[in-house]
């Protein structure tokens, strides 16, 4: 059994004639495997999660392209329900309940997409 | 227009035998209206979209969106929601089986660029965000910002 300490900030200076300044943590027990790799994503779409593999998991993704083209869309399956799209340089954050495989499909080219998965229960 | 500057931290002294994990990524975002500040709701709030939908479906442009779980009740905001049977789920604005990966309990956020809709209802996406509570309705605190 593991803490992760997952902590994220939202902050600007110029919207809403306001300032932004969140700051939100937690504490997460982790009991089960941790997955952390890099993905060749291609326009024909590549599974990097398999749900029959894990039990529910907090997932962190980064597009690591730096080509403001090769856009990373988060899918259910190929050509299926389509969850996030990644730019350059762009992550997410979230619990996955992992009942669906997660796919990633690239607009053009072959970025690379950082995955990070760490699995809440020991089984 | 604005900009946006999101950045998460991961930490832990004991997810690893040999090493700690501290991993911390950042990024800046320019964004444009419609776009939200720091916002509270009820998950069967109707805040202009239909109860519990925080980005309206057929939305064809990319949102960043923010989600937490307050861990308090709707019904009279103050009491506590329980632990596992007061989730939220996120899926998309018709709440279509299988759209819906992400289960918040008490205490939890996500943040995640939100894909745009293919523009068709029933096409491969239509779309948007919507909260649903897994039993007694509860209080998120969410914001949203449209990408620029």
């Amino acid at each position: 059994m593991a803490t992760l300490t997952p902590t994220l900030t939202l902050a600007s200076s110029d919207m809403n004639g306001d300032v932004l300044n969140l700051s939100v943590s937690d504490s997460l027990t982790i009991r089960g495997q941790i997955t952390t790799k890099q993905v060749a994503v291609t326009t024909a779409s590549t599974k990097f999660a398999e749900s029959d593999n894990y039990t529910t998991s907090w997932v962190y993704l980064k597009n690591l392209s730096s080509v403001p083209a090769e856009l990373i869309t988060i899918e259910k399956s190929d050509g299926g329900d389509e969850y996030m799209e990644l730019g350059i340089g762009e992550w997410a954050w979230f619990p996955w309940k992992a009942e669906v495989d997660l796919f990633a499909d690239s607009a053009v080219g072959t970025p690379t997409l950082e995955v990070r998965i760490y699995q809440v229960t020991a089984s | 227009m604005a900009t946006l500057t999101p950045t998460l931290t991961l930490s832990s002294s004991d997810v690893f035998v040999d090493q700690p994990l501290s991993l911390s990524v950042s990024d800046s975002l320019t964004v444009e209206a419609p776009m939200t500040d720091i916002s509270r709701m009820n998950t069967d709030d109707n805040i202009g979209n239909g109860a519990g939908i925080i980005v309206a479906d057929l939305i064809q442009d990319t949102y960043f969106v923010y989600v937490k779980h307050t861990g308090i009740l709707a019904s009279d905001g103050t009491s506590k929601a329980n632990a596992t049977a007061d989730y939220v789920t996120l899926s998309n604005a018709d709440g279509e089986a299988g759209s819906d990966i992400i289960r918040l309990y008490p205490g939890e956020f996500a943040f995640f660029p939100l894909a745009p809709s293919d523009g068709s209802d029933g096409g491969t996406e239509a779309g948007g965000l919507k909260v649903t509570a897994g039993s007694a309705a509860v209080q998120i605190n969410y914001a949203y910002w449209k990408r620029a």
